[in-house]
């Protein structure tokens, strides 16, 4: 096949054609910068930081002398997620590209923080009537989270639709918000949960990861906060607390780091946390702990784990 | 890098399925090229799914190198009444945004199946359209077609709305911005007039926007379309009633097969009151659509396509555009591989609008 001059000129055409709008004077999702409403859209420089208001103020945090966990370097910890961040981060940007206005797929309007929260939060999916959009404090009862993980069960494909899924660290960002509650404004004042998020053991090492809805009051979590107990055949042992290390990531990971070496032959380990028998944990709003997920503040978190 | 095992092997799983089934998507260019209606291949008379026995024949000795089986092209029709048919695409596919590293991978892309009833003599035939992947079944199209006078038809049911060129890729400014794709279909009837040389639709369907579809308010829509054997011209329009305000898209379309190119053509206008922009007043977005095909060997095309997106016509500097180049290969009946790039170009800003992508398509048609 002879590939005549006119092809090449046709593909340089268009390749070249660049007419694209500069993006002057516009935001990341191309409005108009000065008609913006200064919480939505934070401009470029505004340090990723900054904290919307929230309906409660932050608990006075007491500084703490001695933090367990090691505190994240740069970056602040966040202390809950609110749909206006959301909604900045991820339902602007990348959703209302495709659910936006009154022709949305399945009639789920994305496009503005007042339509995201109307459109998902006790709605019923209109793919599966059988499941919310977003049921209030349950995520993986609500067909938004079924969606945005791809899991097997849904109809038609994984959102966002023939791009890239959402990082993990976007996922788990809906999934707080819809733990929390689903508030329509600031972190909601739904107790905050706790959900294992990783279990690994070597030779030597076993680690345990939590994390949580909210952030943590670093100044609460001290390594009486967790119970940790090997289970051998006809005994239990109490671990030393030189055996383990709590790490506070980002405020909302706890991560409990065990040295296994001493208690080299035991079948399982046994953790507790937020135990009223032990010691329990504040959020940073000064609220305890909700780690038995009955929505209720307190309550122990348990895992009995093989080891 | 997201390179998963498990993606892989059910992209190979696909692709040997696709090698042996059989695959092909006619895409409106050659209905444009050859000077024919959609109808003309396809059972539903407004594009896309199930072909009928012409477009078997088609898709299987006209379309490829080499020709298929003189007898067997047509093995969808199961029964003087039932027909099925099949498409799978499997795409491995790199995707390269100014600001992010660069993902590739295998995926398949999307699956259906079409089942075609029509009962020997009877006015009334079935039609139904299920994506069957990715993830569950997603119903895309189910309706009762009725054969009126002459070639005229009324269909109820979940239908794709007739606006526009239908493209196969959803994608498409003009599939993605207005909303008509095959992921949106709506409940409704639809009154196809359908003469020698032109095609008239009228909508009436439920309309979409309100959390609920129960608020007597409608989505009404119209295409006319006028084909001569080496050119044609038409229009669509559209209004969606709902409470949050009224959605109106409408435009023009054109295609011309002139000295072996055959040229594609779209404009429309959505006005939406139902998104404020920036300065209080509703919505006005224009898009457009050009491609140009070019046929470089039997069972091989070559199209260049180019598209543009306005998303709010008053403020400036906010325009974004699309363009590809695309090698379409039917080496035999039933299975295309297409491939080619594509680049979008956006305002600095918005990363996810500046990308560059590189993709390998098997399709599969039965
Ligand atoms: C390219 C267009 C597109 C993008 C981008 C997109 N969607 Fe969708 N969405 C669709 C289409 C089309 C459907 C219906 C078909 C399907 O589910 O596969 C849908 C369906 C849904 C549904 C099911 C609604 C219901 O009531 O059952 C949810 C939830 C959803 N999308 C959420 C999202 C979220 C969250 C994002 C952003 C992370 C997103 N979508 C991005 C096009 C898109």
């Amino acid at each position: 096949m002879n590939v005549k001059p006119i092809y090449i000129l046709l593909l340089a055409l268009v390749l070249a054609a660049c007419d694209a709008g500069s993006g002057e004077g516009l935001d990341e999702n191309g409005i108009p910068l000065e008609s913006n409403n200064e919480e939505e859209t934070p401009s470029e420089e505004a340090p990723p930081t900054e904290e919307p208001p929230t309906e409660e103020p932050p608990a006075e945090e007491p500084p703490s002398e001695e933090p367990p966990g090691e505190e994240p370097p740069a970056e602040e910890p966040a202390d809950g997620v609110t749909l206006a961040e959301l909604q900045t981060d991820i339902f602007g940007p990348i959703c209302a590209q495709c659910h936006v206005g009154s022709g949305a797929p399945q009639g789920l309007r994305l496009d503005s923080e007042e339509n995201s929260y109307n459109f998902l939060v006790d709605q019923p999916s209109s793919e599966d009537s059988s499941l919310l959009r977003v049921d209030p404090g349950n995520p993986d009862n609500s067909y938004l989270v079924h969606k945005v993980e791809g899991r097997s069960s849904i109809i038609g494909s994984r959102m966002p639709l023939g791009q890239d899924p959402l990082s993990d660290a976007d996922i788990q960002r809906i999934r707080d918000w819809v733990a929390n509650g689903a508030p329509r404004t600031g972190t909601g004042d739904a107790s905050t949960t706790v959900t294992a998020s990783a279990f690994e053991s070597g030779e030597t090492k076993a680690v345990f990861g939590m994390h949580f809805s909210r952030a943590l009051d670093p100044a609460t979590l001290s390594k009486n906060t967790v119970l940790v107990q090997f289970i051998f055949e006809d005994f239990t042992l109490v671990a030393n607390t030189d055996d383990y290390d709590l790490h506070l990531v980002a405020g909302q990971d706890l991560i409990l780091e065990m040295n296994t070496e001493p208690y080299a032959s035991a079948k399982a380990v046994d953790i507790r946390f937020n135990s009223p028998l032990t010691s329990t944990v504040l959020d940073f709003r000064g609220r305890v702990l909700d780690g038995d997920a009955n929505d209720i503040d307190g309550g122990e978190q348990h895992h009995v784990l093989d080891l | 890098m997201s390179w998963t095992f498990k993606k892989t092997a059910t992209a190979f799983a696909a692709l040997l399925f696709a090698i042996l089934l059989t695959p092909a998507q006619a895409e409106p260019y050659l209905a444009f090229k050859t000077g024919n209606k959609c109808s003309a291949c396809h059972v539903n008379p407004i594009g896309g799914g199930a072909r009928n026995t012409f477009g078997n024949y088609y898709g299987t000795h006209v379309l490829p190198a080499l020709p298929g089986d003189t007898l067997g092209f047509d093995s969808g029709s199961l029964t003087e009444s039932v027909r099925v048919g099949a498409n799978l695409r499997a795409n491995f596919q790199r995707h390269e945004e100014d600001s992010a590293d660069a993902t590739q991978g295998f995926e398949t892309q999307s699956a259906q199946v079409y089942l075609h009833f029509q009962p020997k003599g009877s006015r009334f035939s079935f039609y139904l359209d299920e994506q069957i992947a990715p993830g569950a079944a997603l119903n895309r199209e189910a309706f009762v077609m009725a054969k009126l006078s002459g070639n005229h038809y009324l269909k109820a049911g979940k239908i794709m709305l007739p606006y526009g060129i239908r493209l196969e890729d959803d994608s498409a400014f003009i599939r993605e911005a207005t909303q008509i794709t095959f992921d949106n279909s709506d409940n409704g009837v639809e009154l196809g007039l359908d003469f020698d040389k032109a095609l008239f639709n009228v909508v009436l369907s439920n309309g979409t926007g309100a959390t609920n579809n129960d608020d007597d308010r409608f989505q009404y829509v119209v295409r006319g379309e006028y084909v001569e054997r080496k050119w044609r011209i038409g229009g669509s329009a559209l209004v969606n009633e709902s409470t949050s305000g009224t959605r109106k898209i409408w435009g023009v379309f054109a295609g011309a097969h002139l000295y072996g190119f055959t040229l594609l053509a779209e404009v429309d206008q959505i006005v939406d009151e139902s998104l404020i922009n920036g300065f209080g007043n509703e919505t006005e977005q224009i898009v457009t659509l050009f491609e140009v095909n070019r046929e470089l060997g039997k069972g091989m095309n070559l199209k260049v396509t180019h598209e543009t997106f306005d998303p709010e016509s008053n403020t400036d500097n906010n325009e974004r555009a699309r363009s590809s180049v695309l090698l379409e290969y039917t080496p035999f009946a039933n299975i295309q591989l297409r491939g080619g790039i594509r680049n979008g170009d956006d305002i600095p800003q918005r990363d996810q609008g500046n990308f560059k992508d590189l993709f390998v398509q098997a399709h599969l048609y039965f």
